[in-house]
């Protein structure tokens, strides 16, 4: 039997990231996956990124991770989505080339010391003493002492398409059935989730001359705070809409979808409904947006995002023939819907490790959740974390006010999920604060003391630091209001300042940026736009962002009290039973994450401190 | 971290009208919130002295002060272990309810129930012993609370405010999506409709914190004072009220004033009769005590019942006394009309025998009609306490903030709308807002 320090089974985006994590803090890493070519593999839209994903993708990044460094290095156009709506809101994102991200990824696995990718199906994990043993379905066998299960929606999974269902992983992929009766049989509970995926046409056979376009931004930030080259945009999406033909074929055949037959059992999410039930639920509307999407430059595939089906596939072609500029399409991979199973994921630590189960970590969709970069997230903490378990230091626990990486794992740890989670801004309290553009402030010195933020990272970090600094002290410069100033107010619509003003001043107006201070005092030549931009928002929002700071500082105060492990919430008397018994079930680790369990109100919060601190010093 | 914690305030005197109410302030700005609002002369801020009682002026407003007595209590000698002032006041439900709009006005936070004692604890001020009976605390006063919420009128509030956390909920969902959704094919301007909205619920709020006024009378009565010359009749109108209805609270003892509180039960509403010993022995407060105690007296009625003996002629001490109570809600009750009427007749006037006890219902209805200026609808009124008006105040604030904020970002416009129903919340009990993401998902269309 051979001896790792880490297992990971899953080779997508939450085990790259946790495997990565793992070998680069030193551990000999075995990545076990069912397919070496399904390795970080873009199941569904061809893209990274968008709002709130953009967020994720710069933490992970930002902790010493993998997905922004591969997408840079691989994507084919970039938008900053949400410009004018507000700092805390925009959000990067980009089309993948989906086969060169794959490469790309596969690639960095393979030149990565002390790491192991492996092509193999496990079938079985048995916990002896501290180690977990692997038992793969050739016969092999492996042990570890921690194990992150990243799997994805391979276990149990099964595709529709119509009538037609088959027992596989996304894209036809091998999937895994004997490892979900493991997971039961280690008394984890499993739900049942469902999602899908829209066709895909060939470009050749797309008049496109009927069609939007639409473009990438020129001059655009990179997603990785590492990447130093400017990325340039490749390949351009084009929009099309349905329209009353279509919605009428979709009615038509409603008896043949499987979401309405009761073939498809799992729970799907609600952004992301298929097009019959888009049809359905909103009856109203006229016509529904759809954007085609290069798969790579290296394929002639386009991926119709939004048109996400399970008809049967006479029904998918008619459909798809109706849209404008699609009526002689050629499909080339069918839609289909897939169920799989997932744990609930109320059974997880903020830790992402099992509860009574020591040293077994879950990341990614197998936790319930959606979205290539919230499983990246999850796979980057649940890699640090296992680290940290083998080397018996403390795990991490990123809060809610430090990235969305906390808000995800808290809410899905601490509330459950009903449908499979996506990142949304509107779940973030502090958004404000959580900006892409300051993640590596929020987050480089957490990946730094965990061992992932290697030299080049933290250079560029301090560096940042030290020109934010010096940009702070420029902003304290007097400003001698002379002609040239006049004009800058008046082109602005901006009231003359009646006296000289600090640069810092004249930026509090609302109509005048930083860029077009410099315009005219060129103080600031020597920064780049990144750290002008971080000054900008900082200056501009510091009213909000000093109420998000006595916010955060209000929030931290309930985090910081941790609820001893062996309290026990169903002997004392004061708490109501309700409460007592959602206590009991999540068994929070600290006062705040208590306070966020539904069914839990403030008042059981404040009798719950009295309690906790009366149960402290009993001791 | 103990700086962190945000200065509480709270009333911590039972409702109702008692001799005297004591408002406490607990945190760091509890001085420095003071000292904007209480005045004496003998009093220095920077030189204060930690537990000793100051008189001097609480100002409600440029011309309102009220006498009262403030303490400050330096921390750790305090009952949170914190800076703490407290006011002590005269009764009185709206007072005390002003006070306290104005320390929150001025930075302070309403306290949570059992917030000062989890403070004390928190700081180590009240022991392990204790612990259980602020457990028992926290759930009684949010019981109560709860309780106040669940009778008939004042569920009415709560149904009102979810209304208009609805409404928020709405238009927090529309931005949400189109914020989180950036890519699908929106309305795009959202804004105007948000402001729209956010108008009306201003007017809302303040219709329903002007209501609060008519609540007040249903919560704690109305206060109504008894003046007059010395033998006009003010003890027999009062037993004749008293004999009539049934008295329905027990006498209340005073400590700072020598009144004592006589109330009867009319429709539903508590008249308070604020009675004195002076009016009782038929000596009358205006000869002994002065001008001035009666002024004082009269101020603190929500209508004053001016007596006179209609079988003679207005006497010089008549006349001064009507001189005192000309602005005020008045009513003038022409008392012995049994015995022949003398008097010129005048525009609020009712007349009674108070020894027959003729025209006593006429003069109660009177009352009633006089301070609530129109008649109650009991399922219609928002009825509402110190507490949840102070929350409304708070709430008008944050929208009115807003309104002169339209030129900011949606995240910005957002992020305030999200603490405008917070603060609702409240009243509600609702804190949390995950409806948010539902309402997306139920009136948007979104996906791939």
């Amino acid at each position: 039997m051979e001896e790792f320090d880490a297992i990971v089974i899953g080779a997508g985006h939450a085990g790259c990231e946790s495997a990565l994590a793992l070998a680069r803090t030193g551990n000999r890493t075995l990545l076990l996956t069912l397919s070496l070519d399904a390795v970080a593999f873009l199941a569904c839209n061809p893209s990274i990124g968008g709002t709130a994903k953009g967020q994720l993708v710069a933490e992970v990044d930002a902790l010493g991770g993998e997905m922004g460094v591969n997408i840079d290095k691989t994507s084919i156009q970039l938008r900053m989505l949400n410009r004018g709506k507000g700092p805390a809101v925009q959000s990067l994102r980009a089309q993948a080339d989906k086969i060169a991200y794959h490469n790309q990824m596969k690639k960095t696995l393979e030149n990565t010391p002390n790491l192991f990718l492996r092509q193999g199906e496990a079938i079985d994990i048995v916990e002896q003493e501290e180690y977990k043993i692997v038992k793969s379905a050739v016969g092999e066998e492996y042990k570890a002492k921690v194990l992150v299960f990243a799997t994805g929606v391979y276990l149990k999974s099964r595709i529709i398409i119509g009538d037609y269902t088959k027992d596989v992983g996304p894209n036809g992929f091998m999937n895994s059935k004997l490892l979900s009766d493991s997971l039961d049989k280690l008394g984890i509970k499993l739900l049942r989730f469902k999602t899908g995926t829209p066709a895909r046409v060939n470009a050749r056979s797309i008049d496109f001359s009927k069609l939007e376009i639409q473009y990438g931004e020129d001059n655009i930030q990179s997603f990785s705070f590492k990447t130093k080259e400017k990325p340039t945009n490749k390949a351009v999406c084009y929009l099309t809409y349905t329209n009353t033909n279509t919605h009428e074929i979709i009615k038509a055949n409603l008896d043949k979808a499987p979401v309405f037959s009761g073939l498809i059992k799992g729970v799907g999410p609600r952004y992301c409904p298929s097009i019959e039930t888009k049809i359905v639920r909103f009856a109203d509307k006229e016509r529904h947006q759809l954007f085609l999407e290069p798969e790579s430059l290296s394929t002639n595939e386009i991926y119709i995002q939004g048109f996400s089906t399970s008809m049967p596939t006479s029904v998918q072609k008619e459909m798809i023939h109706s849209l404008s500029g699609l009526e002689n399409a050629e499909i080339m991979r069918d839609s289909y819907a897939i169920e799989y199973d997932c744990i609930d994921p109320k059974q997880l630590l903020p830790t992402l490790e099992l509860k009574n189960h020591k040293g077994l970590f879950f990341a990614g969709q197998i936790n319930g959740t959606s979205g290539y970069e919230e499983a990246a997230a999850q796979g980057i903490i649940a890699g640090i974390n296992a680290n940290l378990y083998l080397k018996s230091q403390p795990q991490l626990i990123l809060k809610r006010s430090d990235g969305y990486i906390g808000v995800l794992i808290d809410d899905i740890v601490t509330k459950g999920t009903q449908e499979p989670y996506r990142m949304m801004t509107s779940r973030a309290e502090y958004r404000l604060f959580l900006r892409q553009d300051n993640a590596d402030l929020r987050l480089t010195e957490i990946g730094r003391e965990v061992g992932l933020v290697d030299d080049e990272r933290y250079n560029i970090f301090t560096e940042k630091k030290t020109k934010l600094d010096e940009c702070f002290r420029l902003l304290k410069t007097k400003v001698i209001i002379d002609e040239n100033i006049k004009k800058l107010f008046e082109e602005n619509q901006e009231s003359l300042p009646k006296e000289n003003m600090t640069v810092h001043e004249m930026l509090k107006r609302s109509n005048i940026d930083i860029f077009k201070i410099n315009g005219i005092l060129h103080i600031f030549d020597e920064f780049t736009y990144e750290i002008l931009n971080e000054i900008n928002i900082m200056v501009k929002y510091e009213g909000y962002l000093k109420q998000q700071d006595e916010e955060i500082a209000k929030f931290k105060k309930n985090e910081s009290t941790l609820i001893p492990e062996d309290f026990d919430y169903l002997k004392y008397h004061g708490l109501r039973k309700e409460a007592s018994e959602k206590l009991n079930e999540i068994r929070p680790f600290n006062l705040g994450q208590a306070s966020r369990i539904s069914g839990v109100s403030p008042a059981d919060i404040a009798v719950l401190s009295v309690l906790i601190k009366k149960f402290k010093e009993s001791k | 971290m103990k700086n962190m914690e945000k200065t509480i305030a709270c009333i911590s005197t039972p409702l109702g009208r008692g001799a005297i109410s004591i408002i406490r302030m607990s945190g760091p700005e509890s001085l420095e919130i003071a000292e904007k609002l209480f005045y004496s002369s003998r009093l220095q801020y920077k030189n204060i002295i930690s537990r000793f009682m100051y008189l001097g002026d609480f100002y409600i407003d440029e011309n309102i002060k009220e006498k009262c007595l403030m303490v400050y209590f330096k921390n750790p000698n305090s009952y949170t272990g914190e800076d703490m002032v407290e006011f002590q006041v005269h009764g009185g439900t709206l007072l005390t309810q002003k006070i306290l709009e104005k320390l929150i006005e001025n930075g302070a936070t309403l306290a949570q129930p059992g917030e000062f004692s989890r403070r004390a604890f928190e700081n180590g001020k009240i022991s392990l012993d204790e612990a259980e009976s602020i457990i028992g605390e926290i759930n009684a006063e949010s019981e109560g609370e709860l309780n106040a919420a669940l009778t008939v009128a004042g569920g009415s509030l709560k149904q009102e405010v979810v209304k208009i956390q609805d409404v928020l909920t709405d238009n927090l969902a529309e931005i949400e999506a189109t914020l989180d959704y950036p890519e699908e094919d929106f309305e795009s301007e959202v804004k105007d409709k948000i402001f729209k909205s956010l108008e009306k619920i201003n007017t809302k709020v303040m219709d329903i914190v002007k209501q609060s006024q008519n609540s007040k009378y249903i919560n704690y009565g109305i206060n109504i004072g008894i003046v007059g010359s010395p033998n006009v009749g003010k003890s027999s109108l009062l037993n004749a009220i008293l004999g009539r209805e049934r008295a329905i609270v027990t006498d209340i003892e005073g400590t700072t004033r020598d009144s004592i509180t006589e109330s009867v039960d009319y429709h539903g509403i508590r008249m308070n009769f604020v009675d004195t010993a002076g009016i009782r022995d038929a000596v009358d407060k205006v000869e002994q005590l002065g001008v001035e105690r009666s002024k004082e007296y009269i101020k603190s009625s929500d209508i004053v019942l001016y007596v006179i003996d209609g079988s003679r002629e207005l006497t010089e001490q008549d006349k001064e006394i009507l001189n005192l109570i000309q602005n005020q809600n008045h009513i003038v009750v022409v008392n012995k009309t049994d015995k022949g009427r003398v008097v010129p007749s005048f525009e609020n006037e009712v007349e009674i025998s108070a020894l027959n006890k003729m025209g006593i219902d006429n003069l109660l209805n009177q009352i009633y009609h006089k301070v609530i200026a129109e008649e109650i609808d009991f399922n219609k009124l928002v009825v509402t306490n110190e507490r949840q008006v102070a929350i409304l105040k708070e709430s008008l604030e944050i929208i009115n903030q807003i309104l002169e904020r339209k030129e900011e970002s949606m995240d910005i416009i957002s992020m305030l709308i999200k603490s405008l129903w917070q603060n609702l919340g409240k009243i509600t009990g609702q804190c949390e807002n995950e409806k948010i993401i539902d309402v997306i998902f139920s009136k948007f269309c979104l996906g791939k």
